[in-house]
């Protein structure tokens, strides 16, 4: 667990659902560092990102 | 007669309705009692609207006398997810935190299934916000799978399957935003499509995921899920994802065979990336084989892992989904299922940068399935790697969740369709899905069709 868990929890805003829940909300920063690992995106400098309106774009058939 | 009307396709009931010789009326009585009298069971339904959908089913007959049915599905019953609004009827998404929230005006796929003449029956049940799992700790039970009521009936649209498999009801309509659609159809042995993302408007749908979020049917038949989707496709400018072009006519082609078809199959999903169920991956391998000895072209094809493309949905989604409940979470924790938090709450944690990256990666995971589909019809793969868990064993439940190959087409935008493979030795439907290019769902139910003909598993029912 990070050192700045009290600054991560902090910037969240979700002190008060920890106090309730602490295992949820600690699990859940685990969670997402986890998948951001696994999401394996190492995009270049000029890659630009998905549009909401991809399938719109594409149009039909290849 | 009762059983022929419980199993009866809407195609069937929607002709015979046409032809006076059924009535909206009588079909909808007899799907009516066989909910009371089974329901109590299998939880599909969180709330059954039977004055209401009585009165529709008269004025669809009144409607009949006179001339005026509306189209195929003229005085079918239909059900929708509880999170798709129903004017003057609660929307509760399943949760305690929308227990009063009254639906002001109908969405526009409840608008549009009027208009078609169905008869809506009630909402149905779904796991909680459509991003939780199967849980006790709510206002509402989960829905069972009829064909084994201890197991679950896969989700979100969870209500949607279990109804249209125990023959409650033809035509469901559930959503989609990693796989919610295509799960139930998945675990409950029917066909549920995700169409292209802007084919259906999500107006009036309570938001889960923005850029991933669709809307799609479940139903019995391949023919039933096309006329369903035609019914509910359109373009609408309360969705700014609607997109503004003509509806095809899905049934136009569905008979032509796959013959010179050009088909992948996406096989590393589930014999290398993850490892299916042997007898999942079986039914796949069956159905590449039937595609072939009907003409069709059949050749493997690669895409990035599906970890990746999981793990840049899961990104995607819980960053948006955070931004409609943070509010929630941090006022009232306490009023969620316990998974539904745990599974919401990751999004809290993932930083602006890291959503944006995802959309990034997103754009390159996008690309690589439209090389790999170049000169290709549609593709075949595994939809989930094995039959639902039972729901007795939630480490199991959450554990066999994840383990699916949906995500990927939410995330790409493109149509997917799950259809039934099979069945499992221990009486489960197997199941698999069609992929096909953005706005070409004419083609997956094409493909789906004529392995539905060749599969023959129609006249199978679940024990309830």
């Amino acid at each position: 667990m990070s050192d700045d868990w009290p600054t991560l929890l902090a910037r969240t805003g979700l002190e008060a659902t920890y106090a309730q829940f602490p295992d949820d909300v600690r699990e859940a920063f685990a969670s997402a560092q986890s998948l951001v690992q696994r999401m394996n995106a190492a995009p270049a400098y000029s890659d630009e990102p998905a549009h909401v309106f991809q399938a719109a774009r594409a149009g039909a058939k290849q | 007669m009762s059983d022929d009307l419980h199993y009866m396709s809407a195609a069937e009931a929607g002709r015979k309705i046409a032809a006076k010789e059924l009535s909206s009326t009588e079909l909808t009585d007899a799907l009516l009692d066989r909910t009371a009298a089974i329901d109590g069971k299998l939880n599909a339904y969180i709330e059954v609207l039977g004055d209401q959908a009585r009165a529709a089913a008269k004025a669809a007959d009144d409607a009949v006398v006179k001339g005026e049915a509306k189209g195929p599905l003229h005085g079918v019953p239909v059900g929708l997810k509880d999170i798709i609004d129903l004017a003057g009827v609660r929307t509760t998404a399943h949760s305690k935190l929308l227990l009063d929230n009254m639906a002001k005006a109908d969405s526009f796929v409840t608008a549009r299934l009027k208009a078609a003449g169905c008869v809506i029956t009630g909402k149905l049940a779904t796991h909680e916000f459509a991003i939780g799992g199967p849980a006790f700790d709510l206002p509402f039970p989960p829905a069972r799978n009829p064909w084994n009521p201890e197991h679950h009936p896969g989700g979100s649209s969870s209500g949607a399957g279990t109804s249209v498999a125990a023959g409650m009801l033809p035509i469901a309509l559930g959503s989609d935003t990693g796989g919610s659609v295509r799960n139930p159809a998945s675990c409950c042995g029917i066909v549920g499509i995700k169409p292209t993302y802007g084919r259906v408007s999500r107006a009036g749908v309570v938001p889960l995921s923005f850029s991933l979020d669709n809307v799609g049917p479940l139903t019995r038949t391949v023919e039933d899920n096309a006329l369903a989707l035609a019914a509910i496709a359109g373009f609408d400018p309360k969705d700014p994802a609607s997109v503004p072009r003509p509806v095809d006519d899905y049934t136009a082609d569905l008979r032509k065979g796959v013959k010179g078809l050009k088909v992948g199959l996406i096989r590393h999903f589930y014999n290398e990336d993850l490892y299916a169920d042997e007898e999942m991956a079986g039914g796949i391998e069956n159905a590449a084989r039937l595609l072939e000895n009907l003409g069709a072209e059949v050749r493997e094809i690669r895409l990035p892992p599906l970890g990746e493309y999981a793990a840049c949905n899961r990104v995607v989604m819980l960053a948006e989904a955070y931004a409609v409940h943070q509010e929630w979470l941090k006022t009232r924790p306490g009023d969620y299922a316990a998974i539904t938090r745990r599974r919401l709450l990751p999004g809290a944690f993932l930083t602006a940068a890291d959503y944006v990256n995802a959309l990034r990666q997103r754009e390159k995971l996008v690309a690589a399935f439209y090389e790999a589909m170049e000169g290709l019809d549609a593709a075949v793969t595994v939809s989930s790697m094995e039959p639902p868990a039972n729901l007795a064993d939630m480490q199991e439940v959450e554990r066999t969740y994840a383990r699916q190959a949906r995500a990927p087409f939410n995330l790409i935008g493109n149509p997917a369709i799950a259809i039934p493979s099979g069945f499992h030795s221990n009486g489960l439907p197997l199941a698999l899905q069609i992929v096909g290019h953005a706005f070409d769902e004419a083609m997956c139910f094409r493909v789906a069709w004529a392995l539905e003909q060749e599969l023959s598993l129609g006249s199978r029912r679940p024990p309830v």
